[in-house]
């Protein structure tokens, strides 16, 4: 009997998999056996494009397609949750089992908090991450750094504070740290992220805990849920994944990846805030940064969170439309809509073609807004602060005719 | 159900961005990031955003239609293309003439090219970039020996100093404005010449508000400056250029010194001096520019004026330096590759020359011959010849094309589409040049096919199949393959697919000849030119010498000359057009788009509040505007961005059919038509009374 909270080495049983899958082929073998055996109707995972660094997102029914999705991509750094959303949304009822990063399981809880997604329908099976580069980024780096033809690269990873560059017959490394500190390495909001092991989920892998003859070939996994482990169960009865109890030297060499990364994240954060102004400057410093904007959505396009028909930026009282710069209500009403939700998975900056700093903005009023109120976006319990704050009518768009019914429950939690 | 993600490059402008198509079921649903791409790394602007609405939009054309009297009559291929091959071949090549589209791929434009010389044998074949940067083409070639942009778009942010000429980069091409704030993040000064205070120049550090249509006495004024002060680079100048003694002369009259030219041009003299100076001290300086300085009569002089700049400035051949010319639609450079020009082949080989005139008659093998080896006409002589009592131009095929709103002017483009015997048109949509014709072919749009298209910066990328043509459509390449098959000539265009047409292409055009469909094919494509063993092209030309024999560039001093409508008492003010960041060109496709559509969905005049004041005019008053030739009635808008005593209408709109009107009052009409420059008057509207 499997409980919510242990540790296990795990991979797949099927020999070919374990080889030729990243760390002993446990997700691939995972997915292959939900799907072939009808437990869910699609898997949601990342796969590899044109070269290492493009990476792209796939929703795959057929099992045998699987297999060509398995490996790491560090420059993986697209959000699957608004595409599950939508294929979620078009085919109500399936079961899908997605593999995410951290910002994605995040999204997700967000998601379902807002009532778009039913987390019944989700199996999500998470993956540590230590953070993920652009593609652009990471070519000119390899180029300017590496010293190193792009084209000619096999791997990019990161680990123990080093970034690991493989061609077919070498290694380099460079410190993250000076990578990171001349504009290269990881993006800013990977850099600043807190949630490296996403508990989240229902199970979380990685190979961090690894260690010994297992290095390589063996899945370090958490169940986190339930779910989790009811599936894990079924997985090792049909004979599809092998587990045995971690190596405890490993345990805690994983505990110490994770509180390494999570205080060098937080230092990374503060070093980051600590450019933007208080008070009214920092209202100031938002709208010359903003003035940038052409409006061309791509920030609500990308952001997990905007899912509403009816948004609020297109009301023409509130924002007028056809004007470049949009007027300030525009970023106004996004922050007020999102921040006390933002999963910091910085797909709003990513995708600007302005380079303002969203992300940056957004994750620091949630930050804030967390302080306040207690509220943490993207962990299970509680509700936004917006949604309880917010007036009737915005409610009844998010959770129908419930407002009263719902405030009256928190009243009685007393919950904040 | 199935999704899947098809990267593709964007239809719209000449960036280039690549982006991925989400596709459900057979169908787009919407766009999503393409990150790997090096020229917009994921990010896209609103046109691109949203483009995927118009693909199934009900009004896409989806079978062949036969004009009976004035009645359109569904068909089918069969007997529409029966009927054109039928009409074709009774005509004279010397009656016939083609226009292809900067907006299809390039396998269509070389199709299309390759049957109007081989199967109608016509020398009339042109394209709409006859109407943004035919300027740059005749510009360019003089100074440089070729006439492309420069430079590429990622270098542009490595510049220390952009000069923003007629052109307003972060609404029209905001992907390459994207390179601006870029580069300005990093300390480069950016300065914007416009008549009106627009985006690009919310993020400059100095703004020249000019009035149009006087770029040359602004950039004689600057050259002068940077000559008295020693600014220019001399080593550039004796190593890499020639004729600079003649430039030398021109700049340095009195004329252009800043207190003189500067109140002719409205601007404070103080602006040209620092201009001067960050440019001339600038260790890369670069110039971006797109029609403001290519829609004038005296485009050509702009364009040279600009190329003496930038080698009296030693500013060619390194990164974040360079003449970058923005072209207008998403293959314009193609489409000029390609041949689709009545004055040169594939490769900008002359028609002229009587070599290259044998190596494509003997390539291609058409047992009767290929068009002579005379210059056509271009689009704007073949609608002059129209008005004439007999006509020669019988019979037009225009391939995605819609000169009735695209064009000069709309009264005479009707007149001849009237005239002609017969008129094909091959289109998504039935636009307002549909009504003319005596049959209109349904094509595919950009996510219906697969092909190629090289955008501004040289590089020649792919743009990917996600869905089929909606009902019988089908891609450009293949109906005229097709067509071309019913005329007898089915063994010169056996293409099982498009990489065959790929690869012929690069057979034929030297700066395409180190291309095959596999190397291209790949994130971000491949620069031309490019040689046999280059993998990724070239992106910065001129880096060693210039594309002339002797390797030099040649300076071309062009004097300023007045516009040829100045404002006067009866029409006080100077009327200029441009596009808006929410729609592309005539609006067929963004006008289509909800998203678009829903921020502007008219037309509108812009003008300055002290002007409104004493016209008592008010955002949203009805107005007339009057011109010499005629007038239109739109709506006002209150800006404080426009310069006093000038106004601005966006030309995506109807209005911009009178706009046109009011611009091109010239006879006979130019060879590069007016856009940007015209006296009127402005006045509430009244009802006529009964």
């Amino acid at each position: 009997m499997i409980h919510p909270g242990e540790v296990f080495y795990a991979w797949s049983t099927d020999p070919q998999t374990r080889k030729n899958g990243s760390s002993g082929g446990f997700v691939t073998g995972l997915l292959t056996y939900l799907l072939s055996h009808g437990i869910v109707n699609a898997v949601s995972v990342t796969k590899r494009g044109f070269d290492i660094y493009d990476a792209s997102m796939a929703i795959v029914t057929d099992p045998g397609e699987i297999s060509s999705s398995s490996g790491s991509l560090y420059c993986g750094t697209q959000l699957s949750a608004k595409y599950l959303y939508r294929y979620i949304l078009n085919n109500p009822g399936h079961n899908i089992a997605a593999v995410v990063k951290g910002c994605e399981a995040k999204a997700i809880i967000e998601l379902a908090k807002r009532n778009r997604i039913n987390l019944q329908n989700i199996l999500l099976i998470g993956l540590n991450c230590s953070g993920t580069i652009s593609p652009i980024t990471a070519r000119t780096m390899i180029r300017q750094k590496y010293g190193l033809d792009p084209d000619s690269v096999e791997g990019i990873s990161f680990s123990q504070g080093k970034c690991l560059v493989e061609t077919h017959d070498s290694f380099f490394s460079l410190p993250i740290e000076d990578l990171e500190a001349e504009g290269f390495g990881r993006r800013l909001c990977c850099q600043r992220c807190q949630t490296r092991i996403p508990r989240q989920c229902d199970i979380v892998c990685g190979d961090w805990g690894v260690i010994g003859e297992y290095t390589g070939n063996t899945t370090c996994i958490e169940v986190c849920s339930k779910k989790g482990s009811v599936i894990l169960g079924e997985a090792i009865n049909d004979h599809a994944i092998t587990i045995e109890a971690p190596d405890p030297k490993g345990i805690e060499a994983r505990s110490l990846v994770e509180d390494a990364m999570e205080k060098i994240s937080l230092q990374n954060r503060e070093a980051q805030f600590s450019t933007i102004p208080s008070g009214d400057h920092l209202l100031k410093s938002m709208m010359l940064d903003m003035s940038r904007c052409i409006k061309c959505y791509q920030c609500t396009e990308g952001c997990p969170l905007c899912v509403c028909e009816d948004c609020m930026t297109k009301k023409p009282w509130l924002v007028k439309p056809g004007q470049v710069p949009p007027p300030f209500m525009f970023h106004l009403i996004r922050a007020s809509h999102i921040a006390d939700s933002c999963v910091n998975c910085g797909q709003c900056e990513e995708r600007c073609p302005m380079e303002i700093p969203n992300s940056l903005y957004m994750h620091a009023l949630q930050v804030e807004l967390e302080g306040m109120f207690g509220y943490h976006a993207g962990e299970h319990s509680g509700k936004p602060v917006v949604a309880k704050v917010n007036e009737w009518e915005e409610w009844e768009h998010n959770y129908g005719n419930t407002f009263e019914k719902v405030v009256e429950a928190f009243r009685n939690q007393g919950e904040y | 159900m199935t999704f899947t993600q098809i990267t593709t490059t964007c239809p719209y402008c000449s960036t280039g961005c690549s982006l991925n198509l989400m596709v459900e079921d057979g169908k787009v649903i919407g766009t999503a990031p393409y990150y790997r791409s090096p020229v917009n790394e994921g990010r896209l602007c609103q046109k691109g955003t949203f483009c995927h609405q118009f693909i199934s939009n009900p009004d896409r054309l989806k079978k062949p239609l036969i004009r009976k009297g004035d009645i359109f009559y569904e068909s089918d291929w069969d007997a529409a293309l029966n009927l054109i091959s039928q009409k074709f071949s009774s005509y004279k090549p010397e009656e016939m003439a083609v226009l292809t589209s900067a907006r299809c791929s390039n396998e269509d434009n070389y199709i299309a090219m390759k049957f109007a010389r081989g199967v109608l044998k016509t020398r009339h074949i042109d394209h709409c970039a006859r109407l943004c940067h035919s300027a740059t083409m005749v510009g360019l070639s003089l100074a440089f020996g070729c006439n492309a942009m420069t430079n590429s778009i990622p270098d542009i942010s490595e510049s220390d100093c952009i000069l923003c000429l007629g052109s307003n980069t972060l609404e029209q091409h905001p992907l390459i404005g994207r390179q601006i704030i870029k580069a300005r993040s990093k300390g480069a000064h950016v300065i914007s010449a416009d008549p009106r205070f627009t985006p690009t120049t919310v993020q400059s550090d100095l703004f020249i508000q000019f009035y149009s249509g006087s770029d040359v006495l602004l950039l004689n004024s600057i050259m002068g400056e940077i000559i008295r002060n020693g600014w220019e680079d001399e080593s550039f100048i004796s190593e890499r250029t020639s004729h600079y003694e003649s430039l030398k002369k021109v700049v340095l009259q009195k004329r252009y010194k800043p207190e003189i030219a500067g109140e002719l041009c409205g601007v404070a003299p103080d602006l040209i001096k620092r201009t001067a100076e960050w440019i001339g001290t600038a260790e890369r300086c670069t110039v971006l520019y797109a029609m403001g300085i290519t829609q004038q009569t005296i485009g050509v002089d702009n364009v040279k004026s600009i190329a003496n700049l930038m080698m009296l400035t030693g500013n060619i051949g390194r990164p974040g330096t360079g003449v970058n010319a923005l072209r207008g639609q998403n293959n314009v450079q193609g489409a000029c590759d390609t041949g689709c020009l009545p004055n040169f082949y594939p490769g900008y080989q002359p028609v002229t020359d009587g070599t290259a005139h044998r190596r494509l008659s003997k390539l291609w093998g058409f047992p009767d011959g290929i068009c002579e080896p005379r210059e056509g006409y271009d689009i704007n002589t073949m609608f002059e010849h129209l008005r004439s009592s007999s006509p020669l131009i019988k019979s037009m095929y225009l391939i995605g094309e819609n000169p009735v709103v695209s064009e000069p002017n709309p009264t005479i483009i009707i007149e001849g589409l009237k005239k002609l015997d017969f008129l094909v048109v091959q289109d998504i949509f039935f636009t307002e040049t549909c009504q003319y014709a005596d049959i209109v072919l349904p094509a595919a749009c950009f996510a219906e096919k697969d092909g190629t298209q090289t955008n501004t910066e040289r590089r020649v990328q792919r743009i990917r199949k996600a869905v089929l043509a909606p009902g019988e459509a089908k891609p450009d390449h293949e109906i005229i393959t097709a067509l071309a098959g019913k005329m007898g000539y089915a063994e010169q265009f056996n293409y099982p697919g498009v990489k065959e047409i790929f690869t012929e292409i690069c057979s034929v055009i030297t700066q395409y000849q180190g291309m095959t469909w596999e190397n291209i094919d790949k994130p971000g494509g491949i620069y031309w030119p490019c040689k046999e063993t280059e993998k990724t092209g070239t992106p910065i030309l001129y880096a060693e010498q210039f594309a002339h024999p002797d390797g030099k560039g040649v300076f071309y001093p062009v004097e300023w000359k007045e516009p040829s409508d100045l404002p006067d008492k009866r029409f006080p003010f100077r009327l200029t057009t441009g596009r808006l960041i929410w729609h592309w060109q005539s609006g067929t496709m963004t006008r289509r788009c909800k998203n678009l559509n829903d921020e502007v969905n008219e037309g509108y005049l812009e003008i300055n509040p002290e002007d409104a004041k004493r016209l008592k005019i008010h955002t949203e008053d009805l107005i007339t505007v009057s011109f010499r030739k005629g007038s239109l009635v739109c709506k006002a808008r209150i800006v404080h961005d426009i310069k006093k005593g000038t106004a601005f209408i966006p030309l995506h709109f109807i209005q911009r059919v009178s706009a046109n009107l009011a611009l091109n009052s010239s006879e006979p009409l130019p060879h590069m038509s007016e856009y940007k420059v015209a006296a009127i008057s402005i006045k509430k509207y009244q009802e006529a009374r009964a």
